[in-house]
């Protein structure tokens, strides 16, 4: 097959990683926003988000249900983390981010003693094996499914935030946070509520991902570091930011796959470095506070 | 007596007496691999305090200037036998050139911006050097021998035996410490306490703030890049995994359970980690899930660290005697 023909294939991979990504990168880049923390154990919950699809596809056989289970609980584990980062309010943020990495790493071995540190496959759910045939290429149904799925995910999240009032409480916290407490919004509860939110998307994206990469235990650190070039480059904070910079991150990865393989790890640390030096406060980012 | 001994307990005379439980310590301990492991990750403790102690920067990615230093070692030992020296000069220059190139992409950014940063970019390197398998080994790693420790022409000395292996590392740890003590003293040291305290003040009273960051952190990847170095020298092997986040983690976490207030806190956090790691991994093999709990309980409770709290102590005493 002609290279040319089978770029339309890797740009919807793209899409597909890119949709994953922002999944993680739209709970970190609105967490920082709102409380200048950003959440090292986020690949964690990520994580345990995909072995959570495994076990339940186990046990089960029903795929579907973990779509349901895992955020869920994954809601439940980032209030958890909430309540203990609360108890580092007024210190110095560096120990907040120190505390978030600790978390990481426990959860991190919590999922090796639970499962293993073999990595295990996923099959992909029943009614999405296949292809679709779009006449000039054929695509794998599920990662259709996985576009579409996280799209209206996608659009929900910039519904609640742009056009509700609960969103509007947040876009205020991410403001000015102290402001919002002082005209008689509960910010505690408006802070663990997004903290179980953002957990819950990222457990959301582990289970999608799970049926195409499987499951191993440090798949959280990874997607953890990819996301943080992709808050970077979108703009910390930003819900644009992470929308753009996860299409734009899973794009290039996927091309550059397809191109030049050698260097698939490393192009989006060079674009990183390029956006850093061009715009360092990211393509959609405002311009950087000092915190 | 006790008066004497409590208030005019000056930084002098605790680095003595570091430096007198270090030569000491072959003689206490027996298993001497595991105490000049423990002089190694000391060194890349302190250089990786630099940073968070005293300029107030959490590096996240400082196993990439130990790793490189490491690696540095390991190939021109294997492809061109140099002299020992040279190779911990080569590794050395190689933790500045890296720490120069990644200090300058991400030093004017604010906390955890530069985390994240720093962490990205060693990652880039640990991805290199984990596709370019044929020079790098992957993780497989690359097996080298130790060089004799000598200047051509003067003399020549095996480092074979344990204990003079453990006198040379040892020579580089003093050596650095006493490098690291003047520093932090110097004015370019206050400097970098005004820009900690409150930087905006620093930029004020005129100081090119991002010019003092940069040269700490150059400094820092320089000395992180002679642990590495030493650490090669140790255990005669180098693998990509001493380019990995983990070990930028296991620093941070070692430097915090120890203490950041000080110099010699990383000292203490290196022996308690390589002394819990190897005890609990005899015992369990999930030791990570131990060393991360006790750090998260050091986070939460005891933020200055065990050092913190045995200077804190001492200050108790002095003022009750």
């Amino acid at each position: 097959m002609d290279i040319l023909e089978s770029v339309p294939i890797f740009v919807f991979n793209g899409i597909a990683l890119g949709m994953i990504y922002f999944l993680i990168a739209i709970g970190l880049t609105i967490i920082f926003g709102m409380m200048g923390v950003i959440n090292f154990a986020h690949g964690a919950l990520y994580a345990i988000g995909a072995y959570l699809a495994y076990t339940t596809t186990l046990h089960t056989g029903n795929f579907w249900l973990s779509l349901a289970v895992a955020p869920v609980i994954m809601f439940g584990v980032g209030i958890g983390e909430y309540f203990l980062l609360r108890w580092l309010y007024g210190v110095e943020p560096v120990y907040q981010l120190l505390l978030t990495f600790g978390l990481a790493l426990i959860m991190q071995e919590v999922t090796i003693i639970i499962w293993g540190s073999v990595g295990k496959p996923l099959p992909i759910p029943a009614i999405f094996r296949g292809f679709y045939d779009f006449g000039i290429f054929t695509y794998p149904k599920y990662r259709i499914f996985l576009i579409v799925f996280t799209a209206a995910i996608a659009f929900i999240i910039w519904f609640s935030i742009m056009r509700t009032k609960l969103g509007a409480m947040i876009r205020a916290g991410t403001e000015d946070s102290e402001m919002v407490n002082s005209v008689g919004i509960n910010i505690s509860r408006l802070f663990t509520l997004v903290f179980g939110l953002g957990a819950s998307m990222a457990g959301l994206g582990g289970v999608l991902a799970a049926p195409i990469v499987g499951v191993e235990p440090f798949m959280g650190m990874n997607i953890l570091i990819i996301s943080f070039v992709v808050v970077v480059v979108g703009g910390l904070g930003s819900y644009g930011g992470a929308v753009l910079g996860g299409l734009l991150i899973g794009i290039i990865q996927s091309l550059c796959i397809l191109f030049f393989p050698a260097a698939a790890a490393v192009v989006v640390f060079a674009f990183m470095a390029v956006i850093l030096i061009v715009k360092p406060e990211g393509l959609l980012g405002k311009v950087e506070v000092n915190r | 007596m006790s008066r004497w001994l409590f208030r005019k307990f000056q930084d002098r005379h605790i680095f003595i007496l570091w430096a007198i439980f270090f030569l000491a310590l072959p003689f206490l301990v027996s298993n001497r691999f595991i105490i000049t492991e423990i002089l190694a990750y000391s060194l890349f403790g302190i250089s990786f305090n630099l940073m968070l102690g005293y300029v107030g920067l959490l590096s996240f990615g400082h196993a990439l200037y130990f790793g490189s230093g490491a690696y540095t070692m390991a190939l021109l030992l294997i492809h061109f036998k140099v002299n020992i020296f040279l190779g911990i000069l080569a590794g050395m220059g190689t933790g500045a050139v890296f720490a120069l190139v990644v200090g300058f992409l991400s030093i004017r950014q604010y906390g955890v911006y530069f985390s994240m940063l720093t962490l990205g970019f060693a990652e880039m390197v640990y991805f290199i050097a984990l596709k370019m398998r044929d020079i790098t080994g992957g993780e497989n790693g690359l097996a080298i021998v130790r060089p004799p420790l000598a200047i051509p022409g003067l003399f020549s000395v095996s480092l074979e035996s344990p204990l003079r292996l453990y006198y040379f590392v040892f020579v580089f740890l003093i050596l650095s410490l006493f490098i690291f003590r003047r520093l932090v003293d110097s004015p370019f040291g206050k400097v970098l306490d005004i820009i900690r305290e409150n930087e905006s003040r620093a930029r004020t009273l005129g100081y090119n703030v991002e010019k003092f960051k940069l040269i700490a952190f150059v400094v820092s990847g320089v000395f992180s890049g002679l642990a590495g170095t030493l650490y090669c020298l140790i255990i005669k092997f180098v693998h990509c995994g001493d380019l990995q986040w983990l070990k930028s983690g296991e620093v941070v976490i070692m430097t915090l359970i120890g203490g950041t207030g000080s110099l010699y806190g990383p000292i203490v956090g290196a022996i308690i980690n390589t002394f819990l790691s190897d005890f609990i991994s005899l015992l369990w093999q999930r030791w990570l899930f131990v060393l991360g709990t006790i750090f998260v309980i050091f986070v939460l409770y005891m933020r200055e660290g065990v050092w913190g709290e045995i200077q804190n102590l001492q200050k108790k005493l002095a003022r009750k005697s």
